[in-house]
């Protein structure tokens, strides 16, 4: 009993100060007492000892009380509430009141640091009533200091999932619209409905020939249509590529003036450019024979761009030809 | 969507980097071997410009690897970027699953159908013109689904705008090689 008294005394100085901090301190104080008057046997004078070591020791400064810390840790280390205070290190948690309660973001200690230093403040605040109060404190103030950080990773996280198409369609009703699964079902249905009419529309838009047609199941075949024939030019023009080069390679030369004209074909497209442009082109490919390239590799590219609209399952081969022919024709004239 | 010279200037080089890569190779081979090697590097080409964007392209990918034959050949058109489509091959035990779950659906449907239509049968001649639409719809619709790439796992709206960015990207393809193949011939009858 007599050893457990200077022990209890200095627990009691340690919840004295933590109570001090929480900011509850007559009511901390009071359950304090009954709390030892209830254990020790009603020893009433050190309880009223205790409480003027209280008054004496409320106008002490921050850093005192880590110090304090010190010399009551390897000398009482049988209590288990200054072994568990005393577990951290005392200079920091101090530091780290000062600065929740002051409420102040201190930039300059790094964050991880922080996060270690409350966790282990938690530890310690398992369960004493004041701890836990000074650590609702300490997350205040930490919350301040990291409250924009996380709310940036909300932000990101948001971003990603604005990025991240939704797997389901949300619909909200509004005001005076029923709520039940089958209505809701309805608009659901109907949102769809709009959303692949509305693409429908662009392929309209792409797909030669697909303006006139009205219902789904036409333009569906149109489009159909439209990709086979495409895909089957591929087809062909690769079978027609592979005849005409015994060796894979391409003339790279070939293939890099070829990349420099494509913005040029876009001009080609008019046709009255087109007239102008060619007996220029022709005299080039006339000039320089070996350079081939330029003039007969955009004539037809130009001339696809006219008629593209028009032809859309052609056979490619004789229509190449067709309008090689043309081209050389119209050289010739001019 | 990018304008159509940048993307067909990006097509050019992929697919002649590949084309090179499979003409290093191999140096003699048929004119099939040729034709399959040219479409293929063309076609993976295309779909490597548009990756990381759409699904057509990777089903294309991971399709064209998928092939023992071809396999060997899609990555040396792909060369470094073999490691993005990694993530498409192990996509693959995934979308199997899905195949086999919307077997089971299509089954359980087929069997409460069958038990719908004796009711059906009396339903007004309205109702049938509907029906049949909707069945001449839903018809296109799964030729369209076989079609494009990847098509069989994707719902109606996905299907469409795939399908806007397939036939897009089908027409750059067809122009490049349009007039390389045109350029080609011209220099081949001089």
């Amino acid at each position: 009993m007599n050893r457990a008294l200077p022990e209890m005394l200095q627990w009691q100085q340690q919840q004295s100060y933590f109570s001090e901090l929480s900011g509850v301190f007559p009511s901390q104080t009071s359950h304090l007492l009954a709390f030892d008057g209830g254990f020790m046997s009603g020893d009433s004078v050190v309880t009223r000892e205790v409480k003027p070591h209280i008054g004496l020791e409320t106008p002490s400064p921050w850093p005192e009380l880590g110090f304090e810390f010190e010399p009551c840790g390897p000398s009482y280390t049988v209590n288990y509430a200054i072994s568990r205070t005393s577990s951290c290190p005392p200079a920091v948690p101090a530091a780290e009141l000062v600065s929740g309660k002051m409420g102040s973001a201190v930039g300059s200690e790094s964050f991880k640091k922080r996060k270690a230093d409350k966790l282990q403040n938690s530890k310690a605040a398992v369960e004493d009533d004041s701890t836990k109060k000074i650590k609702v404190y300490e997350e205040e103030g930490e919350s301040k200091i990291t409250g924009p950080s996380t709310s940036k990773h909300k932000k990101e996280n948001s971003k990603v999932s604005d990025v991240r198409k939704p797997d389901y369609i949300h619909v909200r009703a509004r005001r005076g619209q029923a709520t039940d699964s089958h209505s809701l079902a309805e608009r659901v249905r109907i949102y769809i409905r709009e959303k692949i009419s509305e693409r429908m529309k662009y392929l309209q838009d792409l797909v030669p020939g697909c303006n006139k047609i009205t219902g789904k199941a036409g333009m569906l075949d149109e489009i159909i249509n439209y990709v086979q024939s495409l895909q089957r030019q591929v087809e062909f023009l690769s079978m027609k590529l592979a005849a005409v080069n015994p060796r894979l390679d391409f003339n790279i030369d070939n293939i890099f003036t070829k990349v420099e004209e494509f913005p040029s074909v876009q001009a080609v497209a008019n046709p009255i450019h087109y007239l102008h442009f060619n007996p220029v082109q022709e005299l080039v490919s006339e000039t320089a024979l070996r350079r081939t390239i330029s003039a007969p590799v955009t004539i037809p590219d130009g001339s696809f761009l006219d008629s593209s609209c028009f032809t859309q399952i052609q056979p490619s081969a004789t229509w190449d030809g067709v309008e090689l022919q043309n081209l050389y024709n119209i050289g010739r004239f001019h | 969507m990018r304008p159509h010279s940048s993307l067909k200037q990006e097509f050019v080089k992929k697919w002649m980097a590949g084309l090179q890569r499979c003409s290093f190779s191999n140096k003699n081979m048929s004119i099939l071997e040729r034709k399959k090697a040219i479409k293929l590097s063309a076609d993976v080409a295309m779909a490597s410009v548009r990756n990381s964007t759409t699904c057509w392209s990777r089903a294309l990918i991971s399709s064209a690897s998928k092939d023992g034959s071809d396999n060997h050949l899609v990555e040396q058109i792909l060369g470094p970027e073999t490691e993005s489509n990694r993530p498409a091959m192990a996509n693959k035990a995934q979308t199997r699953r899905a195949s086999v779950c919307k077997k089971i659906v299509k089954r359980s449907r087929r069997i409460r159908r069958r038990g719908r239509r004796k009711c059906v049968a009396a339903a007004p001649a309205k109702a049938l013109t509907s029906t049949i639409a909707k069945h001449l719809v839903r018809k296109r619709t799964q030729v369209l689904k076989s079609l494009i790439p990847g098509g069989e796992f994707m719902n109606e709206i996905c299907l469409i705008e795939e399908t806007l960015d397939y036939i897009t990207s089908l027409r750059i393809q067809v122009d490049v090689m349009r007039s390389l193949a045109a350029g080609a011939s011209v220099r081949a009858s001089e």
